[in-house]
């Protein structure tokens, strides 16, 4: 298990952020996610651990729906500081809206992501975002997924 | 010589009031009785005649007062207009010849002109100021006698009624003239007088109209209300007014009128009768009409408007709504299905069948319940707002449709007939969707008896393109026709079919879009046919 892969998950939802610990378990990677519950602690915590000169997280995931600060609202914060913005940012989300997606591509969110509907699927996807931050794993274009959504 | 006063010669009783004012004249003149009887006498005895045979005569009294000579006359003129009065001359004319100091009888062209002179002794005396005495004294001589003051009002009265036929022939000219009906009428609705416009712009002489009561100049439906206005108003004896459409004989059209009668009373207010006017008010009536229409127009612009605002308003409610659908309700949903498929996977071993059977029922539920918002949501996202049309060649919406469809057509055994379909402006998903739409339920609803048929065609008729998808299915009673294409309307049990209800409305929805129509024709167990017609420039 590396140590140094942390992956950043947003969502106000409790039972949501419940499953995605419990996927995380499942595949014997607990440490590797960070939850918190809105846009604002995704700010927070990315503040405080750049000032401590600590590793930034590889993946950062958002759900669109939050209170306070939403997806979109904290990923054009992200993608509008030097120190955040190559962070790639997936958006996770319980619905498709092509709207949205659209919006998210164009902040520059790397993909969208609906939630799964199944315990099988989440620990799928919480495989895939593991995957991702050692390059193992690739997630669809945004355009594949729009093209899909028509 | 001077007139003094002028006497009409027509009947015997002329004479009495020539010889009275002969004497009057010469009394007057200061002639002594004597003298006076000879000058009335002779005076009387032309009169006389020429009422006996002359025509159409005049006596004149006079004075002839000539400056370069001394000697003064009383004259008696008599013209006459009988040409053929002096072969008449009577013993009485020579009689009167002998009775003056001067005679004459002279031919004109427009008769014979006979003139008495008297000599009036000590005329010296007579001055011009005394003529006119005399001429005023004759002119406000009170009436010497009955006889004499009703030929005077005889002639008044002749004078008037001479005046009256001047002034009514000049009335009927002017009200003739005038481009407008002018009539008086009586209670009865009848027409005592009309001016020539009546017929002019009716067709009708007043009499034609009293026997057909109008009828034939007023229109139909308006008929009974003019009549009934009419008796209303006339039964109050007070000038009224009302509008009312006449049709003009030589163009058929009705015009508008302004008909305005007033009644004309006698001294204790009974209606003698009554006078009125029709006058054309057509211009003014279509331009009051114009510009009520234009507020109409106007009026009808605002509601527009507010219904338009309205039914953005709602239109975007309905955004926020499906917005709300696909977040909030299926929030909740995932997390049923989630937990439901966990306790599946995980606990299944420790429920019983029971149990399982249930969290089955449970699981099933919620994907329909997922499935119907999903539809939902493709529904009401239907509308024309960001819509662009495009020239699309049918065929490929076709193939594109049985792609996506391919699951249910292979496990189905399904055979699609898509023969030759036209290039036409479309909204492509939207018309995709139809495609699939009608397809799906074509394979879906098979006869279990054969496998399933499915043909897609076109026809062109005129303007517009029909195209038919044609199955060989279980079919429908085509008076559930209507309710089929209704949102949420099913004509089968879940358990046979699944669905949502949503599919025709959705093509319905579709095919409105398109400025179209879809209908279906069938009978139960023996396919159906759904035409889709669209404009050719849709």
């Amino acid at each position: 298990m590396d140590n140094t892969v942390k992956i950043l998950l947003a969502d106000d939802d409790v039972e949501d952020r419940f499953i995605m610990q419990d996927a995380f378990n499942a595949i014997n990677l607990s440490e590797v996610p960070l939850l918190v519950e809105d846009g604002e602690k995704v700010l927070e915590y990315l503040s405080e651990t750049h000032r401590n000169a600590g590793i930034l997280p590889s993946l950062v995931v958002l759900d669109l729906n939050m209170p306070r600060l939403s997806g979109t609202q904290t990923l054009r914060e992200l993608k509008s500081r030097d120190a955040y913005k190559d962070i790639p940012v997936i958006i996770f989300s319980s619905s498709l809206n092509v709207i949205e997606m659209h919006e998210c591509k164009q902040l520059g969110a790397l993909s969208y992501m609906v939630k799964p509907f199944t315990y099988e699927e989440y620990l799928l996807s919480a495989q895939h975002f593991y995957d991702f931050c050692l390059k193992k794993h690739s997630f669809p274009e945004f355009n594949s997924l729009i093209n899909n959504f028509k | 010589m001077q007139e003094i006063t002028r006497i009409t010669l027509e009947t015997d009783m002329d004479l009495v009031l020539v010889h009275k004012r002969t004497m009057k004249l010469g009394e007057l003149a200061g002639l002594s009785l004597a003298s006076q009887t000879t000058f009335a006498t002779a005076a009387s005895e032309v009169a006389r005649h020429v009422i006996e045979y002359g025509y159409n005569a005049v006596l004149i009294l006079g004075i002839r007062a000539d400056i370069k000579d001394p000697e003064k006359f009383l004259m008696a003129r008599v013209l006459d207009h009988n040409i053929n009065l002096t072969e008449k001359i009577h013993e009485s004319m020579v009689y009167a010849k002998k009775l003056v100091d001067q005679f004459s009888l002279e031919q004109t062209d427009k008769g014979i002109e006979i003139t008495l002179g008297f000599k009036i002794p000590g005329a010296h005396k007579i001055i011009s100021s005394r003529i006119e005495q005399w001429i005023s004294s004759f002119s406000v001589e009170q009436p010497i006698s009955p006889y004499d003051e009703i030929k005077r009002k005889n002639r008044l009265l002749q004078e008037l009624a001479e005046k009256l036929t001047n002034s009514e022939t000049q009335y009927r000219e002017v009200t003739n003239a005038l481009p407008l009906i002018i009539f008086s009428i009586n209670e009865e609705g009848e027409l005592l007088y009309a001016n020539s416009w009546l017929k002019a712009f009716t067709g009708f002489e007043a009499h034609e109209l009293n026997e057909n009561k109008w009828k034939p100049v007023i229109r139909e439906e308006e008929f009974a209300f003019a009549w009934e206005f009419w008796w209303q108003h006339v039964a109050e004896k007070t000038p009224f007014k009302r509008e009312l459409e006449l049709k003009n004989d030589s163009t058929g059209e009705f015009i508008w009128h302004l008909v305005s009668v007033t009644p004309v009373t006698d001294e204790i207010g009974e209606a003698l009768y009554w006078t009125g006017s029709m006058v054309d008010i057509h211009a003014q009536k279509v331009m009051e009409q114009t510009l009520r229409d234009n507020k109409e127009l106007k009026e009808m612009k605002l509601l527009l408007e507010e219904k338009v605002g309205e039914l953005n308003r709602s239109n975007q409610e309905l955004e926020q709504f499906a917005y709300a659908a696909s977040h909030d309700l299926q929030e909740p949903l995932r997390k049923i299905a989630y937990y439901s498929d966990y306790l599946n996977k995980h606990y299944a071993e420790l429920i019983d069948e029971r149990g399982k059977l249930y969290l089955g029922n449970m699981m099933s539920a919620n994907q329909r319940m997922t499935q119907l918002i999903h539809d939902l949501l493709n529904f009401s996202r239907i509308y024309r707002e960001n819509l662009h049309l495009v020239k699309t060649d049918l065929n490929i919406l076709a193939t594109e449709a049985m792609n996506d469809l391919d699951l249910a057509i292979k496990a189905k055994h399904a055979q699609i007939e898509v023969s030759q379909l036209p290039v036409i402006s479309v909204y492509p998903m939207q018309m995709r969707q139809l495609f699939q739409n009608l397809i799906s339920n074509a394979v879906k609803f098979s006869d279990d008896q054969r496998a399933p048929s499915v043909k897609v065609y076109a026809e062109t008729n005129g303007n517009v393109v029909q195209l038919i998808f044609e199955d060989n299915g279980v079919g429908f009673e085509e008076k559930y026709l209507d309710k089929m294409f209704s949102l949420f309307q099913r004509l089968h049990s879940r358990e046979k079919y699944a669905g949502t209800g949503i599919g025709l409305a959705m093509c319905k929805k579709i095919a409105d879009l398109h400025n179209g129509t879809i209908t279906a024709s069938s009978q139960p167990g023996n396919g159906a046919k759904f035409i889709l017609t669209l404009p050719s420039v849709a």
